[in-house]
């Protein structure tokens, strides 16, 4: 099984990579380098998704199913993207790049109506007196005048039936959000206002994304990550973000293994626990062990879910909403122990067995092509840069959380069409200045 | 420079994996059987080693494009650093004190040239 497994990774990582060849990255790719970097590593080296933080004991079928069900997975991705490669071989205006133009100003008024629009934005939201109190929150948490107790009540329930908070902040803090906030710091980046730039992702931050967990940060430095790379041509290649990938991996193990070598000082000592094995254990361990986890549920101990368990689906067609994260986490782990959101292809899973697990697989890597081909036709490089950024860093919670979640909480579905619009505006404006010879790019097009 | 680091990678990461993952079994492998008991040691070793090995594409393009005294002022800072963090630390960590400050040492060592080169490569494109 473990040689089964090898080669199928190989297979992906030369199929990927013979695809990738001289091309600039796409969004797609820094999805395949995740899902490879949080998956694999547990999937060959630890399949029985057990470990020191879980102690949980799954029955060697549940193993098996997950295994084989995590190649078939490994199989789809290697599919696809030779289906991919075939059709835009046959089908050249798929593979067409539009040629970058250049608008004289656009960045600078793409920055100047996205700061208008944050600041009419944080003005609206501070009418609502709940979302003031959130944002007073907010401000404690990040300058940590908040006790834990107190933090894990309001990030639970405190704001949960709050419409402004809970509906429109949530659901602008990974779509619309971040294209403003990439639209202003690019304009920044370009006149090399660095400080400028550091000044204002702390404002921007405070005032708007605002949030009581620590994943947005990860995120907003993400989009600024990706921003600067995606801007230098010989950086932007899926060969550099997969090493930046595995530099980032080396760096969070090593900053994880020194916090338990400080947290378990008396263990680690004595020698009865290993830092570099736990960080290990937490980082590759859990995320695979996730997904064992569904097989050991479904169907051993709850029927699949059906439509129910597609979140959206079952409220519009006002069935019975079941949240599979959250009944695998009860289902293993006991009340009280959160939720155990898995990759997108997972609510497929616990929705129709290995049948939906392919469905939703195929449906989620062909969004991801259209997602690419969407990029290959923006025609400004400032616009492009921005939907690397959010779409590069958004499609990361596709290893995490069901895929029509992730197409509208987290903007999948929202920040293409939003891109692709302004693309069309400064293509609008902009006409008639654009150079002669770009004209004729054009008009021979 | 992808090539090289990636080909870097290549080399290093299965066998830091493989030392990883059974660190026990294999220091008792090579060393004998009263060896076993220091593989916490050795987690911080290898990963000290893997950070060294991804400096090396770009500090070995510095000493041949006669960035000497980059390289050695980068070493020197590195082993002053690490010095420093194992003295801090040795009361408390004892021998684990001296691997983690050569980890963080080695860290150091590689953020170093890779902030260099890539900021050598933004500067390029800024020309």
């Amino acid at each position: 099984m473990t040689l089964l497994k090898v080669i199928a990774v190989i297979i992906l990582l030369f199929v990927w990579l013979s695809y990738r060849k001289s091309r600039p990255a796409e969004v797609s790719d820094l999805f395949v380098i995740s899902f490879l970097l949080i998956y694999v590593p547990g999937f060959i080296l630890n399949p029985s998704g057990g470990s020191n933080f879980n102690q949980l004991s799954m029955s060697a079928a549940a193993v098996f199913q997950a295994e084989i069900s995590f190649l078939t997975v490994l199989c789809l991705i290697s599919l696809v993207m030779l289906v991919r490669w075939a059709v835009e071989a046959r089908f050249g205006w798929l593979n067409r790049v539009s040629a970058p133009l250049s608008a004289r100003n656009a960045s600078q008024w793409l920055a100047v109506g996205a700061l208008c629009f944050a600041i009419a934005f944080f003005i609206a939201i501070i009418q609502f007196p709940d979302a003031l109190a959130f944002r007073k929150d907010v401000f404690r948490f990040l300058t940590f005048q908040m006790g834990g107790i107190e933090h894990r009540i309001l990030r639970n329930s405190g704001y949960s039936s709050s419409f402004v908070v809970a509906s429109v902040l949530e659901r602008a803090r990974y779509t619309i959000f971040p294209i403003s906030y990439c639209l202003i710091i690019y304009f920044l980046i370009e006149k090399r206002r660095f400080m400028a730039t550091a000044v204002f992702s702390i404002l921007f931050f405070i005032a708007l994304p605002a949030s009581l967990s620590k994943l947005p940060f990860l995120f907003y430095f993400g989009y600024i990550g990706v921003l600067l790379v995606s801007r230098v041509p010989q950086l932007h290649r899926a060969g550099w973000f997969l090493l930046f990938s595995l530099i980032g991996a080396a760096l969070t193990i090593e900053a994880l293994s020194i916090l338990y070598a400080a947290q378990y000082k008396e263990a680690v000592i004595r020698g009865s626990v290993i830092p570099v094995d736990l960080a290990m254990q937490r980082i590759w361990g859990e995320p695979y062990s996730i997904i064992v986890r569904y097989f050991a549920v479904y169907p051993e101990i709850l029927d699949f879910t059906g439509w129910g368990g597609v979140g959206q689906i079952a409220q519009i067609f006002g069935l019975p909403v079941r949240k599979p994260d959250i009944e695998v986490a009860l289902s293993m782990l006991g009340p009280n122990n959160g939720s155990n959101p898995a990759a997108f292809f997972m609510s497929g899973y616990a929705a129709f067995g290995r049948v939906g697990l392919v469905l939703f697989s195929i449906t989620g890597l062909f969004f991801l092509w259209a997602v690419d081909l969407v990029g290959r036709k923006l025609r400004f490089p400032h616009l492009k840069s921005v939907y690397v950024a959010t779409m590069g860093m958004n499609v990361l919670f596709l290893n995490q959380i069901a895929l029509q979640t992730a197409f509208l909480t987290y903007g999948l579905g929202i920040i293409p069409p939003v891109v692709l619009f302004l693309d069309y505006c400064v293509f609008a404006v902009e006409r008639q200045s654009l150079s002669v010879r770009e004209y004729l790019q054009i008009g021979s097009r | 420079m992808l090539l090289q680091t990636l080909l870097v990678a290549l080399a290093v990461l299965p066998f830091a994996g493989a030392i990883l993952a059974f660190p026990g079994e294999i220091m008792e492998f090579v060393f004998g059987e009263s060896y076993g008991e220091v593989s916490g040691v050795m987690g911080f070793m290898v990963m000290s080693q893997i950070m060294f090995a991804f400096s090396l594409p770009w500090s070995n393009l510095y000493l041949m494009k006669n960035g000497e005294t980059v390289y050695a002022l980068a070493n020197l800072m590195a082993a002053i650093f690490a010095f420093a963090v194992a003295f801090a630390l040795a009361g408390t960590y004892s021998a684990l004190a001296v691997a983690i400050a050569s980890m963080l040492g080695n860290t150091l060592l590689m953020l170093f040239f890779w902030g260099l080169g890539t900021l050598e490569i933004l500067g390029e494109e800024g020309k």
